[in-house]
């Protein structure tokens, strides 16, 4: 996604003065001038500043030139199916953040690998085995040799 | 394995119903046969702290006891709230026990949490530790008295403290220390410090004159000849310290505090489940492999037994509440 | 007993077939967990700690030196061929490593990072042993006041290595300390920022996020070139001998090796400051004295050989002041420190007098690994290398799987999906605008330290800012920071004026 410099600078402002508002919340140290609010504040006034500049370049650089649309994706994801290809990638990552508990990794992880084989256009047959090869590996190495807490879902009985 | 290499609809289906179903049957049949599946015991700390070393080694005796695996899990950050909720929001199956931490009875005062130590089932105090008040080396005060007076006598924000965080359990300990002394909690200025290690790093660099952490904490330092213990802030001398005096005996003050480790689940355990658990942290307690490790790494052991361990939590909360409110640290 | 005496010991300690085998399959543990994005060297020593529980403390100790070190290498392997660093210590110099290997030298690329790895390692245990008690006497002296310092040089550090557009540059360094003020903050204990979330106290954890920033934007740029009608050449292979063509460049570089060696050593004995930050000021460092420091960050690698040196001499540094007097130089030895009181090896200057064979079997444990560091890597970089020849619409699911797993391991939740997740998009959009995101992770690494140490000056001095050059040290060190920004400034100022003049 192509976001022109002068719309980043407008989003940077307007995430520094979220800072600021934020900031201003925390409460005061001991009486002291100085406290959690300080770094925040600091940072806030960066932001706002360095998006103003932001804005200031592109506006003196869109006077010499015309400038392009504010907003705009890049060429890849708008041909073929760069697009679908980005999607099953979040696709796989939303799917362990929300699916993941209920059912359990290795389901989640197997189908959501298949999908995204598939959009990459391999056979399915080909797809499918790595996809199932794949999360057993990730389980065997993670969860098993590695004792990370993977959840186990609908396979708990079994595993 | 044949749903995976021929994914027809219905085989898929059929395959996830056997599995669930299979799944559940443990959960239906744990009161009987418990433990019959590996266990989880979460940690609110960080891997290589005392807490970590502490849980592991439970956590290696319990598995012999138990006859299961136990996968020690550090769940860390926010000063213990995060690993503190993971093991109250867990199923109350006796699958996930955890560590519960002096934190318990501070972070709600502090607004940080609603938990509190009522959310947890407990099962077996193992461990507890008083803070020592601690000098460099080439410090003027040789005792605790003299020490008390000094502060006594000087002009509040003459002497600097460390140890912990802001309203750490360290922070507490020079606040009750101060408040015994009859001085105002602010009279040692506190420099908040990530964990001890920096705070006896600054003590002996100079840009600080107390620490207020466990013996266990200073010993590298105390034995490298380069800080001085002086008093413990206990109701009785530390079995690893004999020479070391209370407060109270050394004239600096009436005062005791400890910080402490148990083991509890989640609120609503099943009886029998908790029965198993606390009945084998009875027995670790007092196996000579948990007390010399404990005792190389300089922690206390203190045990409780479930019904106790309740009650001290209870007490420990009211304790926390006056003295968290003298240091204006209650929030709402 | 003789010194020789304590020697021969120590030699017979390390030259149990149990040590050895230890040593060795840590190692390759090592090897493999540095080499996966985002696992890191402290991670695995952590790993080690249950296994060490039942171990003699020679065979654990060789374990955990072993592991960490190699894992410390490993982090250079996929930052060359994915440009996804393994541990937070490559990222410096990923960039470099990477487009090296786009122009086919991948070979030099690594074989220069292992041989001046080793070189550099090496040199952090020759200072370890011969100068422990001095050094860590050194680091003892540091207060708040130089530690606030150290990390307002390494924020400079951006300075140096701000690349085409220093204004993105810097935004990118502002978005990584706001990331890192995230969670409780470390002085009041107040949240901040959480928006109400209790996950989000833990602040932003860094690893996940490097795994967004680097990995699953790679992931997702990947895969929407490949289905794109016109696809990228894949990368050359590299055939040829691994080390052919590094005795030159080592040659040629003798001053960087050791500088970086030496930087990584000084700032490894610090505690709290470990082999990421020195990995980026050897790096900023190399810029600053290079005669070509325009070639940096597009497949240079004169960088490459003070970082790779300063990285792996760190792993020897963090052990000085865990030694000599039980602070943790680093997250690693913070470990280390408790296997050793578990084993009964209390530190301090005490275990010098009472355990000398012991502390002398470390040490030649440490030599013994990093000159194993050599064969194993060269294989681990071999066995690696077969990823080229894996097309891309396979490897890359895989690549996405192990960042998800590694994500999820960092907090043992979901959590640590969900940061994955959140900065690798915002990585993503910033690469694709032209921001760098190398400037986020310095930001992440120091901004905690950073505001620490100087909340904790201001409240001991009651505000007064004098305090912050009444010490020595800490004068040095804030008179270096002033005039690395003025002479910046002055610079930035004197080329806006010219470029005025030329218009």
């Amino acid at each position: 996604m192509k976001i022109t410099d002068a719309v980043s600078g407008a989003l940077l402002i307007a995430l520094g003065l979220f800072m600021f508002w934020q900031a201003s919340l925390f409460p005061s140290f001991g009486g002291q001038p100085y406290g959690a609010a300080l770094l925040p504040s600091i940072l806030a006034g960066g932001f706002i500043l360095g998006g103003g500049l932001l804005i200031l370049r592109d506006v003196m650089a869109r006077r010499q030139a015309a400038g392009g649309p504010l907003v705009s994706l890049v060429p890849e994801l708008r041909q073929g199916t760069g697009m679908a290809a980005l999607l099953a990638v979040l696709g796989n990552v939303l799917a362990q953040i929300w699916l993941a508990q209920p059912l359990g990794f290795i389901p989640v992880s197997v189908a959501g690998l298949l999908v995204l084989f598939l959009v990459l256009r391999l056979r399915p047959w080909v797809a499918a085995a790595l996809a199932v090869g794949t999360s057993m590996v990730c389980w065997w190495l993670f969860a098993g040799l590695l004792r990370v807490p993977l959840p186990r879902g609908i396979l708990d009985g079994v595993l | 394995m044949t749903n995976f290499t021929k994914p027809t609809r219905r085989g898929l289906l059929q395959g996830a119903a056997a599995l669930s179903a299979l799944g559940m049957m443990p959960g239906a049949a744990w009161a009987a046969d418990y433990p019959s599946r590996p266990l989880t015991m979460l940690v609110p700390w960080g891997a290589g702290g005392g807490t970590d070393a502490t849980a592991r080694m439970i956590a290696a005796l319990l598995e012999r006891k138990l006859g299961q695996p136990i996968n020690v899990v550090n769940r860390t950050g926010g000063a213990g709230v995060i690993g503190h909720s993971a093991i109250a929001t867990a199923q109350p199956d006796g699958y996930t026990l955890g560590i519960v931490t002096v934190e318990i009875t501070m972070m709600h005062h502090m607004g940080l949490t609603e938990l509190t130590h009522a959310d947890y089932t407990p099962l077996g105090l193992m461990n507890a530790d008083s803070p020592a008040v601690t000098v460099s080396a080439d410090s003027e005060y040789k005792d605790i008295a003299s020490l008390s007076e000094a502060i006594r006598a000087s002009e509040p924000g003459t002497f600097k403290a460390s140890g912990t965080s802001q309203g750490g359990i360290w922070h507490l300990a020079l606040v009750g220390w101060l408040q015994a002394l009859g001085l105002e909690p602010g009279h040692v200025v506190w420099v908040p410090s990530e964990g001890s290690a920096p705070a006896m790093q600054d003590l002996i660099a100079g840009g600080i004159d107390i620490v207020t952490v466990s013996l266990g904490e200073t010993k590298a330092m105390v034995d490298a000849g380069r800080a001085v213990n002086l008093a413990l802030m206990g109701t009785e001398r530390a079995a690893s310290h004999p020479d070391l005096p209370t407060l109270s005996e050394a004239g600096g003050g009436e005062f005791a505090l400890a910080t402490w480790r148990g083991v509890a689940g989640p609120k609503d355990l099943p009886q029998d489940v908790a029965d198993v658990v606390s009945a084998a942290l009875a027995e670790i307690a007092v196996e000579p492999e948990f007390t010399e490790f404990m005792n190389s790494r300089g922690f206390g052991i203190t045990y409780l037994d479930p019904a106790a361990h309740a009650a001290m939590m209870a007490d420990a909360d009211g304790l926390m509440a006056t003295t968290m409110a003298a240091a204006g640290l209650v929030q709402g | 007993m003789g010194f020789g005496d304590i020697l021969l010991q120590a030699l017979l300690l390390v030259l149990d077939p149990q040590v050895l085998l230890t040593a060795l399959l840590a190692g390759m543990f090592g090897m493999f967990v540095g080499a996966m994005p985002g696992l890191t060297a402290t991670m695995a020593t952590a790993l080690l700690v249950p296994m060490t529980f039942f171990m003699d403390p020679i065979p654990a100790l060789a374990a955990i030196v072993s592991a960490s070190s190699m894992a410390i290498f490993a982090g250079d392997i996929p930052g060359a061929l994915l440009r996804i660093p393994g541990t937070p210590a490559s990222a410096a110099y990923v960039e470099d490593s990477h487009r090296l290997a786009l122009k086919g030298k991948l070979n030099l690329a690594l074989g220069t990072n292992l041989l001046v790895s080793c070189i550099g390692g090496l040199f952090g245990v020759g200072v370890l042993i011969a100068a422990a008690p001095l050094l860590a006497e050194f680091a003892l002296r540091f207060t708040s006041y130089e530690y606030f310092w150290l990390a307002a040089l390494g924020l400079s550090c951006a300075i140096f290595i701000a690349s085409a557009d220093p204004l993105k540059a810097g935004i990118a360094l502002l978005i990584g300390l706001a990331m890192a003020t995230v969670g409780l903050d470390p002085t009041t204990g107040v949240p901040r920022f959480t928006l109400g979330h209790v996950d989000l106290m833990a602040g932003v954890e860094f690893i996940p996020a490097m795994i967004g920033l680097f990995a699953l934007a790679e992931v997702m740029r990947g895969v929407i070139r490949l289905n794109h009608n016109a696809p990228p050449p894949p990368m050359p292979a590299g055939e040829g001998a691994l080390f052919k063509g590094v005795g030159g460049v080592i040659r040629r570089h003798p001053k960087n090796i050791v500088r970086g060696s030496l930087m990584g050593t000084l700032i490894g004995a610090l505690p709290g400051a470990g082999a990421d930050i020195a990995a980026w000021m050897a790096y900023a460092v190399s810029k600053r004295f290079s005669k070509t420091p325009e070639k940096y960050g597009k497949g240079h690698v004169e960088g490459l050989v003070d970082a790779s040196a300063a990285n792996n001499a760190a792993v020897g540094g963090a052990w000085i002041p865990a030694l000599v007097f039980g602070i943790p130089g680093d997250s690693v030895t913070a470990i280390v420190i408790g296997v050793l009181y578990m084993k009964g090896m209390n530190p301090g200057p005490t275990v010098f007098i009472q355990n000398p064979q012991l502390i002398y079997a470390v040490f030649m444990i440490f030599i013994l690994t990093t000159l194993m560091m050599v064969p194993l890597g060269w294989a681990a970089v071999k066995a690696s290398r077969q990823v080229l020849r894996v097309p891309s619409r396979v490897l890359l699911p895989i690549v996405l799987s192990f960042c998800i797993v590694g994500a999820f391991a960092m907090t043992n939740s979901v959590f640590g999906i969900v940061i994955m997740l959140a900065i690798g998009l915002l990585g993503w959009v910033l690469e694709e605008n032209g921001f760098p995101v190398a400037p986020i992770i310095l930001g992440l690494v120091l901004g905690g330290m950073f505001e620490r140490m100087f909340m904790t000056s201001m409240i001991k001095s009651a505000g007064d800012l004098t305090a912050f050059f009444e010490r020595p040290i800490a004068a040095v060190l804030g008179v270096c920071v002033l005039l690395i920004w003025g002479m910046a400034l002055f610079g930035a100022v004197r080329r806006m004026a010219r470029g005025r003049a030329a218009a």
